[in-house]
């Protein structure tokens, strides 16, 4: 669904993201884990089309998001680490906005946001302008209006961040349906024992390098994937004083 | 350094970085020396346009302070002189500042992670306040230094009297500040608790607006008749009210139990204003008052399904009918538009009379004139990048191309203009193409008669083919004028972005784009007239407006055309 290939971004001389490949299938969660600063963010704004890059090749559902942006942006939605949206408007009109952009039809979008907005116990604020929603309502239409054209891939920075409990459960379960639905989910997080817990595969990367990929399985062995991460993160720390 | 003096550079960083700079695109951001030395002469020339804004507007205030200094001077009424200026500048720096104090102190969106911080309200709000009392200044002093320039012209330069004024001045800034933030205050708690506060808070505006324009074009000759003529009386009249009288002794007689009195005046309100507003700042700038919450229920127009095209005009639509800063400045033009018919209707004889004069011929450039004088003031879209701010990532995300999102957002301003100005050209139509049965010889003063009256319309009575010609113009002309002046604004707003404003003021009242495209709006309104004016004697209003309907339409093309290529190239490079 989502191949990263050799990607590379560049500010000036130095490298955000250097040499990186990742292949995310359908029916796959795939988390992607790294420090602040490690190239997360970047490399989910570059797979969205957000963000222009040098090197390398990016490919959803087999089509490049340089050649053919349009083409792949509706296949996907992307939810970013701070859910900044047009708080001029209120959450039902923001809604059939996303809706109206991607073509859903009335059926399909009345009964999305009928499902969504009472999983996240957000239907009776949608009349309200979004500028009066809290950090975690804006977090929760967020993922209402990425899920209103059903994605094929859903990218997501930290999206649990902001969500209490409940929310935070319901969107696990979402990721689950939607990836055995057939989708596939690629979504950066720092909570560690979210993504051992939800992912299929994992890709930890430090300084814009992939450390590790692969199966959870594989990559945490008999420990957690916390260990793993802070023994990568220790190792890389010594490499890069010697 | 200072907390203070940290946060106050922070804040003028922000105000006059609006006024000259923009965002870096990733051009700029890599192509490091020499886009610095772009952006330094871009610095440069907007510093030069602000300053030659600046002393336009001192000359207006010359011509006012010259007809008076003489007189005044003569009569012994230096006093006089100075409480009117005073005045003057008061008001001035009032209207400039009261709708700026409203979304700079309580509305800043940076208030809520200062509050958070360990810096003390009281100082939060000083810098808030002192930024205003810059602005204040800068203001006052287009009056102020004209009223003095004139005074010493023919009074003679005396020190004491610049130093008098001065720290006067100063603090009449400080007392027309207390006022602004009251005010401020007052329409933020009174609109914060309204369903329709934008509406609220844009009528409060116009009411106040239109009472300035009145006061300053319909009194302004009446004013300083008033003034030279019956300087007696009205120094009889403000002489007593006493702390006026104090204020102009204090300058012009160097009086230093009024100057003291003045003073105490003009900076305990501000004291006192400071003192209530630290007190209750933090619960001011962090309770939400909102309006009673609407439960939703499932509504079928809330979920009708639009066209992408459609889908993005309402969302440029609902964010300019959102904010009353946005919406008010960038429609100033057009809610004067829609009062253009009304007052022509109440002076329906008397225009008509003035055009019988002016000949046929001209009236629909006239007509066109104000109507493009009023639409080049319509500043919709040189905003209109920048206010996507931090919600870029939203519309770049998704599947829509570049082209449509810039085209949405010309659509809105053409849509916008399209209601009024058409209203006037019927009005115009209407005007060209009515008798001037009404039209009575003694309009026009003694001795004219109704013979004469039938020659000069006999004179300048124009053929058919000027009149389809400038029926047409009346129609087409403005709608081709808000494809150029909207584009400008467009392309403006994409060549100086400016994502990172704290408060929107920044983009819609002080950013680069809209002075520019203002002043570039101006000069093709100008160029107009100016053709009209010197060219009319030798080629036909109608011809002249024909070709310039050609010079419009082809630079429409043109502009679509470079919002197509340089425009969505320059779109996709801004930062996310």
């Amino acid at each position: 669904m989502l191949q990263i290939k050799d990607f590379t971004k560049r500010y000036g001389d130095k490298a955000a993201v250097d040499h990186l490949s990742l292949h995310i299938a359908r029916g796959e969660i795939y988390g992607f884990i790294g420090h602040n600063g490690a190239g997360k963010t970047t490399t989910l704004r570059a797979c969205t089309g957000l963000l222009s890059f040098e090197e390398g090749e990016i490919l959803i559902g087999g089509t490049s998001i340089v050649k053919e942006p349009l083409a792949c942006k509706k296949k996907i939605a992307y939810i970013p680490d701070n859910p900044d949206l047009y708080e001029f408007l209120s959450g039902i009109k923001y809604l059939n906005f996303v809706a109206d952009i991607y073509g859903v039809s009335s059926s399909d979008r009345k009964a999305r946001i009928a499902k969504y907005a009472e999983l996240f116990a957000l239907t009776g604020d949608l009349a309200q302008p979004i500028s009066t929603y809290s950090h975690g309502m804006k977090q929760k239409l967020a993922i209402i209006g990425a899920l209103i054209h059903a994605p094929e891939l859903l990218m997501m920075d930290e999206p649990f961040v902001g969500l209490d409990p409940i929310a935070s459960h319901n969107l696990k379960l979402i990721m689950r349906e939607h990836c055995d639905a057939g989708g596939a989910i690629f979504f950066s997080t720092h909570v560690l024992e979210v993504a051992e817990k939800l992912c299929d595969k994992v890709a930890i990367i430090r300084g814009g390098k992939l450390v590790t990929s692969g199966t959870m399985e594989s990559i945490r062995g008999d420990g957690s994937l916390e260990d793993v991460f802070l023994e990568l993160s220790q190792q890389k720390t010594a490499e890069s004083e010697e | 350094m200072s907390t203070f003096m940290v946060l106050f550079r922070i804040q003028m960083a922000a105000t006059f970085g609006s006024f000259t700079g923009g965002t870096r695109t990733k051009k700029t951001i890599t192509n490091g020396k020499k886009q610095q030395g772009n952006r330094r002469i871009g610095k440069i020339g907007m510093g030069l346009l602000w300053g030659f804004c600046y002393l336009m507007f001192m000359v207006v205030f010359v011509s006012l302070f010259i007809s008076i200094a003489e007189p005044f001077h003569t009569m012994g009424l230096g006093w006089l002189y100075m409480t009117m200026q005073m005045l003057i500048t008061a008001v001035l720096m009032l209207v400039g500042t009261v709708f700026l104090a409203k979304s700079l102190i309580f509305e800043a969106k940076d208030n809520m992670t200062l509050l958070a911080m360990p810096i003390p309200p009281r100082i939060i709000l000083l810098v808030r306040m002192v930024s205003l009392y810059v602005m204040n200044l800068i203001w006052g002093s287009v009056v102020l230094i004209p009223a003095l320039v004139c005074w010493f012209i023919y009074a003679g330069f005396s020190i004491s009297v610049l130093l008098l004024d001065l720290l006067l001045f100063l603090a009449a800034g400080l007392f027309t500040l207390s006022l602004s933030c009251l005010l401020g205050f007052a329409i933020a708690a009174f609109s914060a608790r309204m369903r329709n506060k934008t509406i609220v808070t844009v009528l409060i505006s116009m009411v106040f607006m239109i009472a300035y324009i009145y006061v300053y074009s319909v009194g302004y000759t009446k004013l300083i008749d008033a003034m030279v003529n019956n300087s007696n009386a009205i120094a009889e009249t403000l002489g007593a009210v006493a702390p006026l009288y104090w204020i102009g002794a204090a300058i012009a007689e160097h009086k230093i139990v009024p100057l003291l009195l003045s003073l105490c005046i003009l900076v305990i309100p501000f004291v006192l204003v400071y003192a209530l507003m630290s007190a209750t700042f933090l619960k001011t700038a962090t309770t939400a008052h909102g309006v009673k919450r609407i439960k939703y229920r499932i509504n079928e127009a809330d979920e009708k399904v639009n066209r992408l095209s459609i889908a993005l005009l309402k969302r440029e639509n609902a964010r300019f009918c959102s904010s009353p800063s946005y919406l008010l400045n960038g429609a100033f033009g057009l809610f004067f538009l829609l009062i253009c018919p009304v007052a022509l209707i109440w002076k329906w004889d008397l225009v008509k009379g003035v055009a019988l004069l002016l000949g046929q011929d001209k009236i629909a450039a006239v007509f066109l004139g104000v109507i493009c004088m009023m639409l080049c003031m319509t500043l919709i879209t040189a905003p209109s990048v920048s206010l996507e701010a931090k919600t870029l990532w939203q519309i770049r995300s998704m599947p829509v191309t570049t082209k449509d999102i810039l085209h949405a957002k010309l659509k809105l301003h053409l849509i916008w203009c399209a209601i009024p100005s058409i209203l006037m050209s019927i009005f115009g139509l209407i005007f060209l193409f009515s008798g001037n049965a009404n039209i009575a010889p003694e309009m026009f003063g003694e001795g004219v008669t109704d013979e004469m009256l039938s020659e000069v319309t006999a004179q300048t009575t124009i053929s058919t083919f000027d009149y389809i010609i400038n029926g047409i113009a009346l129609i087409v002309f403005p709608q081709l004028y808000s494809v150029v002046s909207g584009g400008i604004g467009l392309l403006l707003g994409l060549k100086y972005p400016n994502l990172n404003w704290t408060n929107e003021v920044q983009v819609v009242k002080q950013g680069s784009a809209v002075m520019l495209t203002m002043f570039g709006n101006m000069a093709v309104v100008v160029a107009v007239a100016l053709s009209v004016v010197f060219a009319s004697a030798v080629i036909p209003v109608s011809i002249l407006l024909l070709l310039w309907m050609v010079v419009f339409a082809v630079l429409s093309i043109c502009i679509y055309r470079a919002l197509d290529t340089w425009g969505v190239k320059k779109f996709n490079s801004l930062p996310v």
